[in-house]
């Protein structure tokens, strides 16, 4: 055992001095080495620090307590100095940047291109969400039906003189391409269940010849509501809601009179102009009226055919195109293009 | 269909107090649209009637005249003109100076001024008809009618606002196309008095000696339901009064001659179509026969083309010839001239269907069968041609030669409708009392009866809603409540209905699966960088050979625009082929896809033709192998979003129609559970240059029918497992042509449960000798697996595989 005389004070001025000596000393870290070099020389196994800290035992009871914790704190505070410079240096080591890193975010990348909606199907799933939140189910029709789904039950019987109006397809057996999407009415009629409430959206056929406004193929979105105590304010409000929210502005609707046999009353509905907003334009031909569809209250003997006692259920029934609206809202010059599969005309939307 | 206003007004004495912008609105929300206001010979200003006193010839001119008119009978106005026929003692149109008329038929407007014409002094200028917009006729001066008041305001007399009617929305109302039936819907929709004229009273009594006329009806009463005719002898052919030419040719119609324009006019009046005929042209004995027209019969019309009839024809001939096919035209040779001076003036009623189909047969429309078209009330005959007889002998001198001839077996009658006023009430939301709509009916001439008293002296009796409607003759399309519905209504203004939302209850609609899982296909293809198409369902007989596809099985357009648009597609492959051609020189990589019914010529047990759902994609990004990997990637992609798992097989020959496109070697089935789903490769280089393409082509179809029974399926989740999974990698020789899954099938057939996955990590060919490199992983729920429990597994796979597949592991 060393009789060595243990001078108390003087560990506690070296304890201070050696912190201080830290401090000034972790100023000069740069890089790793310098970091190593600090920690050992401080807090390593022989360091002057760590041989205070085995010596403390040594004193008498009255420092032993003091030494303790005042070389302790120091360890402690020179850990922090060495935590704080290891932060710095990695820090320093990982943001060694330089010029020739530099990369030039404006230039295109083009790996991970993305497709393009039809505009007609994009127009399509928003008429369809609009009627599903109102309550409407969904049918597509076919694209060829007989003669009585297309004609017969909707009121138009064979030579109907009406039926001029619509210049029909005609299959080598006698069946049409659909001329509109009432093709289905029927079908609705006689195998939903009441209150009807449905609308096919879906490619029909004309047979006429093509120019910037015409088209022998189109999408149109027939719609039927069937229930007890329909009127015709039931017809107008509901297109109205609809067109509300199709257009996302506040419509107006106005009804006029015309003939449509598996209608009556029947007649065009009318919007608000949604180019002028009604005040007059090129487009509403300074009406500020857009003539948009087809409507009506559906004929009893269509409701008859469809196994439905008009004297007990009323309905009404519309039709629309598709391609109109999408040429109204991107001011498309071509009704052409919606079936070229140009691909600089897709890409657009 | 032209409307004059002035027409208009001799019905409707109120009809000035609405502006003319009123007028056609009333007649567009309550009618039919009207698409055109035009204020006909606006320019024309300063025109009135002269009398002209003398005619000398023009002092320095051998062409001009010199003349004296007068405009009042006492001034005498000097003008120099160079009408041939200007003459002494004549009604004229005289232009006086500061007034304007036409230069030319282009409406191209000239002043008039006091000029001097070869040292002359001419103060204004004598018109001829089409420097009054009368017509095309320059050749001379209009010559006025004789009892024409001179200084009579000629301007204002020809002036008129016409509306244009927008007819496709009328052609169930026959009775609109004339201007009494549109004057009678706006005394209705403006509550106005409408005061019609009638005919009733006169009386047709023959004066001279009586000819003979006559008819001879050959044909099924349903065809021809009326015929009158009377004989009118002594005419004197000459121009029209200057106010029925001013009426005609505003409504579009060229004034010829008082006969010709008298029949126009009664028809455009009462919408009734007249005909005349020159009797002394008529062979034999003058008689007229209805008859069926002969296969192959011939006729000369009016507008000097020959017609070949057909039996299903109705037409009126003399002894030898066709004189005129029933409702649509005349024939040329008993046609009116200047010469004539009897004739036979016929008001008929034709079918229809009959008219509507002759007229379609021949390509002839007149304004006579747009008007039998829409269906005519038989009840109109008489009056029609009473009319006319009568302006005749106003204009002309006419006297009638014989009885009236009037054929009409059985009289249309007026019909009775039961109506519900609460019907009418519920489909319009409103709550009209009786008397409100009787009202409303009342203004379109339909009578309305009903047993309760009026005068409400017995307020205990139950009050009958329903009551009695008469509709009249002219109105054929009013026949059950729905069509008194819309009557009642458009006169009480369709704009004066509130729109409402109907109450529904808050059963959801249901998800449409066709429409949801185009939308998942659509929305991930396009995520993956292909772009949506729509192309049309037509396509022509090349397309069907240039992809190999078998015309038989598609459905012929029997009326197609285009041979390029004669068949039903069967597939979407060839729609989207020549998309691709079309897009390949601005475009230089895509990928293209369309959903869409096909068609087939097949039918199923209602009769429809088999039309399925299909989705077809095109794809030339990629290169070599990549084409075929990248197609295989996208139905991976599709399949793990769908959640249904697609097998693909390797198959060189398929029964799936489009089979030939492919490249015989880069091509497989897609199936689920054994259930031919689609098809997907490489396009074979032989159907790429059919439709010019370069490059190669990746190519799938699925349908979408097959598919959706397969959607929906749940998820099966399975626990996760804190033991790790341990992955083992073998290297086998592989005989060729063994397909990777012939692998996997016979590893999965055995059921190892610690056998978590198997993959492919490497494969490559070496000469004659193929590699595969499988990487299988190992896992339990239950605990670590140790390496010998993993040996036993892994020999005993590579001694199956071996044993069955031929497979050699190879010696690392």
């Amino acid at each position: 055992m060393s009789t060595s005389k243990l001078d108390p004070q003087k560990t506690l001025d070296e304890i201070a001095s050696l912190l201080e000596e830290a401090e000034s000393s972790s100023k000069q870290i740069q890089d790793k080495k310098s970091l190593e070099e600090f920690t050992i020389k401080f807090l390593g196994r022989k360091s002057k620090l760590t041989s205070i800290l085995k010596q403390v035992k040594d004193y008498d009871e009255e420092h032993r307590k003091l030494i303790g914790s005042q070389s302790n704190q120091a360890r402690k505070k020179i850990e922090e100095i060495a935590d704080e410079k290891s932060i710095e240096v990695k820090r320093k080591e990982f943001t060694n940047y330089s010029e020739k890193d530099f990369v030039d975010p404006t230039l295109p990348s083009g790996d991970l291109p993305s497709g393009h909606i039809h505009p007609v199907t994009q127009m399509q799933w928003l008429t369809e969400d609009i009627f599903q939140r109102m309550g409407f189910d969904i049918v597509y029709p076919y694209e060829v039906d007989d003669d009585y789904h297309n004609f017969t039950s909707v009121n138009l019987p064979e030579g109907h003189p009406a039926r001029d109006s619509w210049d029909t397809f005609w299959t080598e057996d006698e069946q049409i391409a659909i001329t509109h999407t009432s093709s289905m009415q029927n079908r609705v009629l006689k195998s939903f269940e009441l209150p009807i409430k449905v609308i096919v959206p879906g490619k029909c056929f004309r047979n006429e010849a093509t120019d910037p406004r015409h088209e022998h193929t189109f999408t149109q979105v027939e719609g039927i509501y069937v229930d007890k105590g329909i009127s015709l304010n039931h017809m107008l409000g509901t297109l109205k809601v609809f067109f509300v929210e199709f257009f996302e502005k506040d419509i107006e609707v106005k009804f006029t009179p015309d003939f449509f046999p598996f209608v009556e009353p029947g007649g065009m509905m009318s919007l608000t102009c949604v180019l002028c907003d009604g005040k007059g334009c090129k487009v509403c031909k300074q009406t500020g009226w857009l003539e948009i569809l087809g409507c009506g209250m559906i004929h009893p003997k269509v409701l008859e055919m469809g196994g439905i006692d008009p004297l007990v259920y009323s309905g009404f029934a519309w039709g629309f195109g598709l391609e109109r609206l999408v040429m109204l809202k991107y001011n498309i010059e071509d009704v052409r293009y919606f079936n070229s599969g140009k691909l600089d005309f897709i890409r657009q939307f | 269909m032209l409307i004059s206003h002035k027409w208009l007004s001799k019905y409707l004495p109120e009809l000035d107090k609405y502006s003319k912008e009123e007028i056609a609105e009333g007649l567009s929300a309550s009618l039919a649209e009207v698409e055109e206001i035009t204020h006909v010979r606006e320019e024309l200003n300063n025109v009135v009637v002269a009398e002209v006193l003398s005619v000398e010839k023009h002092p320095n001119s051998d062409k001009l005249s010199l003349c004296e008119v007068t405009t009042n009978g006492e001034d005498r106005i000097q003008i120099v003109c160079g009408a041939p026929n200007v003459a002494a003692n004549t009604k004229v149109a005289l232009c006086l100076p500061g007034g304007s008329v036409y230069a030319d038929s282009k409406k191209n407007v000239i002043k008039i001024e006091t000029t001097k014409i070869r040292d002359v002094e001419s103060a204004g200028m004598l018109c001829s008809p089409r420097e009054l917009g009368i017509g095309k006729d320059h050749s001379g001066i209009l010559i006025l009618e004789d009892d024409i008041e001179i200084g009579a305001d000629l301007a204002e007399m020809l002036q008129d606002f016409v509306y244009e009617v927008e007819n496709k929305s009328i052609s169930h109302r026959g009775d609109c196309f004339s201007h009494r039936g549109i004057a009678r819907e706006l005394s209705a929709i403006f509550s106005i008095e409408f005061i019609e004229d009638d005919m009733s009273a006169e009386t047709l009594t023959p004066s001279g000696e009586k000819k003979e006329l006559n008819i001879e009806i050959n044909v099924d009463e349903k065809l021809c339901s009326r015929f009158s005719a009377l004989l009118i002898e002594n005419l004197q052919v000459k121009p029209s009064p200057i106010w029925m030419q001013a009426r005609l040719s505003a409504v579009g119609e060229r004034p010829i001659n008082n006969i010709v324009d008298i029949t126009n006019y009664v028809m455009l009046d009462y919408g009734q179509p007249l005909h005349a005929y020159d009797y002394d042209k008529l062979a034999g004995n003058k008689s007229l026969t209805v008859r069926k027209a002969r296969e192959e019969e011939v006729v000369t019309t009016l507008d000097e083309m020959e017609r070949k009839l057909d039996k299903e024809m109705v037409v009126v001939a003399d002894s030898e010839t066709v004189e005129g096919i029933a409702g649509i035209m005349g024939g040329l040779k008993s046609s009116v001239t200047k010469d004539t001076k009897t004739l036979i003036l016929e008001a008929a009623t034709w079918e229809m269907f009959n008219i509507r189909k002759s007229s379609r047969t021949l390509g002839l429309r007149s304004e006579a069968s747009t008007r039998f078209e829409k269906g005519q009330d038989p009840n109109l005959t008489l009056p029609a041609i009473q009319n006319a007889f009568i302006l005749l002998s106003d204009l002309g001198n006419a006297e009638l030669a014989a009885d009236k001839f009037d054929y009409y077996p059985s009289p249309r009658e007026i019909r009775e409708i039961e109506l519900d006023i609460n019907h009418i009430n519920r489909m319009l939301s409103l709550s009209l009392t009786k008397l409100e709509i009787i009202e409303i009916l009342e203004k379109l001439q339909i009578q309305s009866f009903s047993n309760e008293p009026t005068d409400g002296t017995n307020p205990n009796q139950e009050s009958s809603d329903v009551i009695l409607v008469k509709i009249p003759t002219f109105r054929p399309d009013l026949n059950i409540t729905e069509d008194l519905v819309e009557e009642v209504a458009r006169i009480y203004g369709f704009s004066n209905l509130p729109p409402k939302l109907p109450q529904r209850d808050l059963t959801p609609p249901k998800v449409y699966e066709v429409s949801k899982l185009i939308r998942q296909l659509t929305t991930r293809l396009t995520a993956l960088g292909s772009d949506e198409i729509k192309s049309y369902s037509f396509i022509g007989s090349q397309d069907f050979k240039n992809s190999n596809l078998n015309e038989n099985e598609a459905l012929k357009i029997k009326n197609p625009i285009a041979p390029e648009l004669s068949v039903f597609r069967t597939s979407i492959v060839p729609s989207l082929l020549k998309v691709a051609e079309s897009n390949q020189d601005s475009v230089e990589r895509f990928s293209i896809f369309e959903i869409s019914r096909a068609v087939q010529k097949e039918t199923d047990q209602d009769g429809l033709h088999v039309q399925p759902w299909q989705i077809a994609l095109l794809d030339n990004r990629f290169e070599g192998d990549d084409a075929f990997s990248n197609i295989k990637a996208m139905l991976e992609n599709l399949s793990i979003l769908l959640n249904v798992p697609f097998k693909y097989q390797q198959a060189r020959k398929s029964s799936w129609p489009t089979a030939n496109l492919y490249h015989p070697y880069k091509f497989g089935l897609i199936t689920i559970e054994d259930k031919h789903l689609g098809v997907f490769g490489v396009l074979s280089p032989e159907i790429a240059s059919n439709f010019s393409l370069r490059g190669d082509y990746g190519l799938f179809e699925l349908n979408l029918d097959t598919l959706l029974e397969f959607t929906n399926k749940p998820v099966v989740y399975k626990p996760l497992t804190i033991f790790p999974e341990i992955t083992r990698d073998l290297s086998f020789w592989i005989p060729q042509g063994l397909l990777f899954s012939e692998i996997s099938e016979l590893v999965n057939s055995e059921n190892y449960t610690l056998l978590k996955n198997l993959q492919v990590k490497d494969m490559y060919s070496l000469e004659d000798k193929k590699s595969i490199t499988l990487s299988l992983s190992f896992q339990s729920t239950e605990k670590t697996l140790t390496d010998s429990e993993i040996d036993t597994i892994v020999s005993e796979i590579t001694d199956t595989l071996a044993k069955k597949l031929k497979l050699e592991l190879r010696e690392e």
